[in-house]
């Protein structure tokens, strides 16, 4: 097993070096350098510019030393955004606030989605059942975006009941992470509804039947033990989800997190600060695929790392 | 003269058994459509059966009759501005009002209809190719070269998708307007329409998308390899190629059919996330979500406007996940079926 956490990590490490090397040679291909505007400044001060900025060196020898400042943890300073200001300290300000919100939408859809999940597993085929399966596949085809609008419209303009912008008090938080929520509260939902149902059908549980275990034991003790892995391994792509997901609600609900100025950035084409979030937000995900792969490797036994992948097919 | 007459019926044998082997090779090949098509319509079959299915294919049909012939009815265009026809509420002229620019909300709501389901159908048809031939030769050939191929398949797969999507569309926006504004083909202009956003969500479909369909190919592929039918292809001599081409991918078609259905709603998904953002499809083409952002600025006072495309887009959203899930059952219902029968 350490093979494979260690393997795991080498990976790890190859696709964020990967993506930094693609971000950085992505950028430098866009024709047009960031100091080109409307009225255009004459050459001289371009050159002054670009040679402060380290911009007129060959492309390789820039690579080299941003992934050298990198390694110090220097992503450059914004151009636009907050002039002059380091990328490191944007992100290390307005990264909590999207953590926050994330992590309340991460934690409440975990918890409602697993309870689902096992609520409509137990009630399979009843009624129970018919409605949250009816629930969460509407769920899974509203993107967050989409939901955070209709929330918005309903419970800001309509019923004039909780706060449409920013992150003010605790009641401003409820929309976003709501919404952020909601559609991998549905996913981890049916995820859960598919995995339950299989485990109750097992031998193990007909002997825990047998010996005269309560139900609820029976569910929250034995089954939910096995029938919580899949859930495990989404949890990765779960938090890319948020995150991404939370790009768009961060813009709706105009809280000032990290989403909201990745898109400010491209919109202003702010090249050192889209590199520093892209990079920032790659190496966030990719951690967080790394840490399930770990958990779920602790928990589960039966994952065979002889192969050095979690799936056969 | 005797010794030739022996031969003659000898080379004549060795045509025969050339035909022989042309035969069986065909009959394999018919066999093989035969073993499809019988499991195909089973699965056919099973899904009529089903009521949820048989109402999202319906829905599915009538959005796209909308989409691809309502234009052709109606007497408005995507981009015509009406002067004072401003911010109409719905209305017998308008049945969807009209938006700030005077444009007749309900022709853009089918073009971005239909621009959602045409880049929901290349985008999987892409990652279809892609990951079938990627994950039928990695399955086929097995040992070492499965095994360069996966771990590259496992270092795509943990690249952050969305994040490469926004930052191709903003890198290709130049490049591509150049090569649109300097082109003179008509088929490349018919592109500039759609916008480099849309370029981009290709690329990304096409560089980052494959690998759940050719982990899915490769599994189904290294239990073909080891049936009696490629082994006997093999005996007669058949080329990895064809046997690749003629016989593995055929039968695969069941789980090419599932993961392209279910691949639909994953590409319009991601198509809208970006239009919403402002990065996919271009004005003055419209797309689903590029009309939600739109209709942000005046959702106060022009809810309906909102309204229109989020309900489109969640219903074909939601037909599209339906009948994706209930073709995967039908499929491997028929196959258990099947398995049953013998």
């Amino acid at each position: 097993m350490t093979i494979y956490i260690v393997k795991r990590i080498f990976q790890a490490i190859i696709v964020i070096l990967f993506v930094t090397c693609i971000t950085f040679i992505l950028m430098n291909l866009i024709p047009g350098g960031p100091f080109l505007s409307e009225k255009a400044p004459n050459a001289e001060v371009i050159k002054n510019l670009e040679s402060k900025y380290g911009l007129d060196k060959p492309t390789v020898v820039q690579l080299k030393n941003y992934l050298v400042d990198l390694s110090h943890g220097d992503m450059g300073i914004s151009y636009k955004i907050q002039k002059n200001r380091n990328v490191t300290d944007i992100i290390s300000e307005t990264f909590p606030i999207s953590l926050r919100v994330g992590a309340i939408a991460l934690l409440w859809s975990a918890v409602a989605g697993i309870a689902l999940g096992c609520v409509s597993a137990y009630y399979k085929d009843r009624r129970t059942d018919k409605i949250v399966n009816f629930i969460t596949s509407l769920g899974t085809a509203v993107p967050s975006f989409v939901f955070a609008t209709v929330l918005l419209i309903i419970f800001c303009v309509k019923i004039k009941l909780l706060p449409s912008v920013g992150l003010y008090s605790a009641s401003s938080y409820i929309l976003p992470c709501f919404a952020l929520g909601f559609f991998p509260m549905c996913y981890i939902a049916r995820l859960e509804r598919a995995s339950m149902a299989d485990e109750l059908f097992k031998d193990y549980i007909k002997t825990a039947k047998a010996k005269g275990l309560k139900e609820s034991r029976i569910i929250f003790k034995h089954a939910l033990k096995n029938a919580i892995i899949p859930v495990l391994s989404y949890l990765g792509p779960l938090a890319a989800g948020i995150l991404t997901g939370g790009i768009a609600v961060e813009s709706i609900f105009n809280i000032p997190g990290l989403g909201k100025y990745f898109i400010l950035s491209i919109t202003a084409r702010d090249y050192p600060l889209i590199m520093g979030t892209t990079i920032f937000f790659a190496a966030f995900i990719v951690l967080m695929t790394l840490i399930t792969d770990i958990i779920c490797a602790v928990i589960d036994p039966r994952i065979n790392f002889a192969k050095g992948s979690k799936k056969a097919a | 003269m005797n010794k030739i007459l022996t031969l003659q019926p000898d080379i004549s044998f060795n045509e025969d058994d050339f035909a022989k082997i042309n035969a069986e090779d065909l009959s394999a090949n018919n066999n093989s459509g035969h073993l499809k098509s019988t499991k195909g319509s089973n699965a056919v079959k099973l899904l009529i059966k089903n009521k949820a299915a048989v109402i999202s294919i319906c829905i599915i049909l009538i959005l796209a009759l909308f989409s691809f012939l309502g234009p052709l009815i109606s007497k408005y265009t995507y981009y015509e501005q009406l002067r004072g026809f401003e911010n109409l509420y719905p209305s017998f002229s308008h049945p969807f009002g009209t938006d700030s620019l005077g444009r007749d909300i309900m022709v853009r709501a089918m073009y971005a209809t239909r621009i959602s389901i045409l880049i929901g159908i290349v985008s999987s048809i892409i990652v279809l190719i892609i990951g079938t031939i990627y994950g039928a030769v990695s399955g086929y050939f097995a040992g070492a070269v499965d095994n360069v191929m996966m771990r590259i398949a496992d270092l795509v797969y943990s690249i952050p998708d969305v994040i490469v999507v926004i930052l191709l569309s903003i890198v290709l926006k130049q490049p591509l307007y150049e090569l649109f504004n300097n082109s003179q083909s008509a088929f490349v202009k018919s592109f500039a329409l759609l916008g480099p956003g849309v370029i981009a969500i290709f690329a990304a479909f096409a560089l980052l998308y494959w690998v759940t369909n050719a982990r899915i190919i490769r599994g189904h592929v290294l239990v073909l390899r080891e049936t009696d039918y490629i082994t006997a292809a093999k005996a007669l001599g058949c080329g990895r190629a064809r046997i690749i081409r003629k016989h593995i991918i055929p039968n695969c078609a069941s789980q090419m059919i599932v993961t392209t259905c279910l691949m639909i709603p994953s590409a319009i998904f991601l198509e809208s996330f970006l239009s919403f953002l402002g990065l996919g499809v271009s004005a003055p083409m419209t797309s689903l979500g590029s009309m939600i952002n739109e209709a942000m600025d005046g959702m106060y006072t022009y809810t309906y406007r909102l309204v229109i495309p989020c309900v489109i887009l969640c219903v074909l959203i939601l037909c599209l996940n339906v009948l994706g899930d209930k073709l995967r059952d039908a499929f491997d219902y028929g196959q258990k079926a099947k398995i049953n029968e013998e």
